[in-house]
């Protein structure tokens, strides 16, 4: 068996346990800049800036899409190997390192399901509605800050869960129960945010979490 | 005169109207002490401030830039300092030579800075720090109109330079504004620049410009550079109300206009009867009237203009602004032109240029995102795969 057999088989595995799931981000992603500019669709009496307010609207909801699509396909296939203990994987004739980098290849991969439902809600958006001459539609550029979003959410919960193991959610929860902590005994104790420097870095330029805060725009000047 | 239940009810009311009249007449005598005294404490605060801004006029000149006299409190501004200073000015001056040419040397002349002492203190994580800074009493100048002389900054002893020469950039450009002709001044304002317009600042007047309802401004952005001049209030008799906007235009928007409640109220009291015509029989000139005391807002903002003129001023070279302050012709169009020694025209298309800079690009992931975005997949993924289980 070589690699892109067990590729395919584990793709094909995959999709068969996720596939409600992945059929629902889609159709929601799908749904998401449509249902948010659905008012705008045919309609010529929309201002230019009440359009600007539902793109932002689009933007909200597409960033938060994609964090989800990420989570979703990077920690569902390892709660259903941990229900059988991870014996399919042990099972498999491949090292740790194969079978983490073949799951990461098929969860990139089905990414782009959810990510193909949301550039047809977008495409299907800015044909639909009455744009006016001075704003631009941008469904393929926004599609594609939903891949790298959704790309990057998907590192992070990977990184997280495979790392980390069964550990995973003791540490999250140990975190945050830390980062409120600091929070709260700083906004007590000395009357300022000690958290808000980690904030800033994590929004700033240099921060790959930046994707999810910048440019959403569906339509724009 | 009064029968006996009439003035028993007269000496009633006196009296129950006695404590009224003595309570009225108590705080009418309290108001008028408290008007008494913020008037004396007024008076005393504006003594203090005159005595204190004497003081400060009175401290050794320690450095005397092209006419502009630096003040200092000897006994805390040190030598070091001044030599940031010096090297802060020339940094400045070599800067505001590039838009103000020849005149640059005379801007500031018979206006003075005054450094003091300035203590403050920084509370950070609940400690409050004392920490002592200069404070620099900026362009007290007599060209300029007392309530725009000021111009402060606080510095530290090792305030960077480029930060020093940031003030005295900022001296320079209302200095030359003040001397603008009253034409350009009520057209940009008394504000030049001498740095190049910030990429950033664009967004917001691209913005303005193309959204603007009249579609002057999308069609300037578009190319057509005599919309640009139209944006630009550039036009005939500066009937900008007749440039920015036809007469269906101009009735829609009344009525628009009118459709808000306070808008709607401060027209009625001056204008009712206009407002009606052109509500209702669409008469152009009522509604000029209207949208006149309305206001219509510009395509082009005042910071718009003033790099222009910065164009201009670039263009223009060495006497250019000498040039533009001289122009007594109230119009803007020609002093603009006089400066740059070039039609308008010919600045408006690299202006163009300038704004469309500021035009929001695509919410496609530019290269950094991207390869911050792949980094971090890599060495998660990395990480963790390599991790021994």
């Amino acid at each position: 068996m070589n690699r892109a057999t067990r590729y395919k088989a584990l793709l094909y595995s995959q999709l068969k346990y996720q596939r409600i799931e992945l059929t629902i981000l889609s159709i929601v992603a799908g749904g998401v800049p449509a249902l948010a500019t659905w008012r705008a669709l045919g309609s010529t009496s929309f201002s230019p800036m009440e359009l600007l307010s539902l793109s932002q609207i689009v933007g909200v909801l597409g960033s938060t899409l994609a964090a989800l699509v990420g989570c979703v396909l990077a920690l569902r296939p390892y709660s259903l190997d941990a229900l059988t203990n991870h014996t399919y994987a042990m099972s498999l004739p491949v090292s740790r390192t194969e079978y983490g980098l073949l799951r990461v290849g098929t969860g990139l991969l089905l990414l782009l399901m959810p990510a193909a439902g949301f550039l047809i809600g977008a495409v299907f958006a800015s044909t639909a509605a009455d744009i006016p001459a001075m704003l631009h539609a941008y469904p393929v550029g926004i599609t594609m800050r939903f891949v790298l979003a959704a790309a990057t959410a998907f590192a992070l919960a990977f990184g997280i869960q495979y790392g980390l193991g069964k550990r995973a959610t003791r540490w999250i929860l140990f975190s945050l129960t830390g980062l409120g902590a600091v929070e709260i005994i700083g906004q007590l104790v000395t009357g300022v945010s000690l958290t808000s420097d980690l904030w800033t870095a994590l929004g700033s330029e240099a921060s790959p979490l930046r994707v999810f805060a910048s440019n959403w725009m569906l339509f724009d000047v | 005169m009064f029968d006996r239940p009439r003035l028993g009810a007269l000496l009633a009311s006196i009296t129950l109207a006695l404590p009224a009249l003595a309570q009225s007449s108590d705080r009418a005598v309290q108001q008028r002490r408290a008007v008494d005294i913020a008037a004396r404490t007024y008076v005393a605060a504006a003594d203090a401030y005159d005595q204190r801004r004497d003081a400060r006029l009175r401290l050794p000149v320690v450095r005397t830039y092209a006419g502009l006299q630096v003040r200092a409190d000897t006994t805390f501004v040190q030598r070091e300092f001044l030599v940031r200073l010096d090297s802060g000015f020339a940094r400045a001056r070599q800067e505001a030579a590039g838009a103000f040419g020849v005149t640059t040397d005379s801007l500031l002349a018979g206006a003075q800075v005054i450094l003091t002492q300035s203590t403050s203190s920084r509370t950070r994580f609940g400690v409050s720090t004392p920490s002592q800074s200069i404070h620099a009493e900026g362009l007290r100048s007599p060209s300029m109109a007392w309530s725009s002389s000021y111009h402060n900054a606080g510095w530290r002893t090792t305030e960077p330079i480029d930060q020093i020469k940031s003030y005295f950039i900022m001296w320079f450009e209302y200095a030359a504004g003040a001397q603008l002709p009253p034409s350009i001044a009520a057209w940009m304002g008394t504000h030049t620049h001498v740095r190049e317009w910030d990429v950033r600042w664009r967004e917001p007047e691209h913005f303005g410009l193309v959204m603007h309802p009249s579609g002057i401004g999308l069609a300037c952005a578009n190319g057509a550079i005599t919309a640009c001049r139209i944006a630009f209030a550039l036009v005939p008799n500066a009937d900008t109300i007749g440039a920015w906007f036809d007469a269906a235009s101009r009735r829609a928007r009344v009525v628009r206009a009118l459709e808000m409640r306070n808008v709607r109220a401060m027209v009625l009291r001056t204008h009712a009867e206009a407002a009606d015509r052109c509500t209702e029989i669409g008469e152009d000139a009522a509604c000029r009237a209207v949208l006149a005391r309305v206001g219509v807002q510009s395509p082009t903002s005042r910071v718009s203009r003033q790099h222009l003129v910065r164009l201009a001023l670039q263009r223009g070279g060495e006497h250019a602004f000498e040039r533009l302050r001289a122009d007594s012709t109230d119009s803007v169009e020609r002093a603009i032109a006089s400066a740059a020694g070039v039609p308008v025209d010919s600045l408006l298309a690299p202006w163009r240029e300038m704004i469309l800079a500021g035009r929001p690009p695509s919410p496609a992931p530019n290269g950094r995102e991207v390869f911050l975005g792949v980094a971090l997949l890599g060495s998660l993924v990395g990480l963790t795969v390599a991790r021994k289980p």
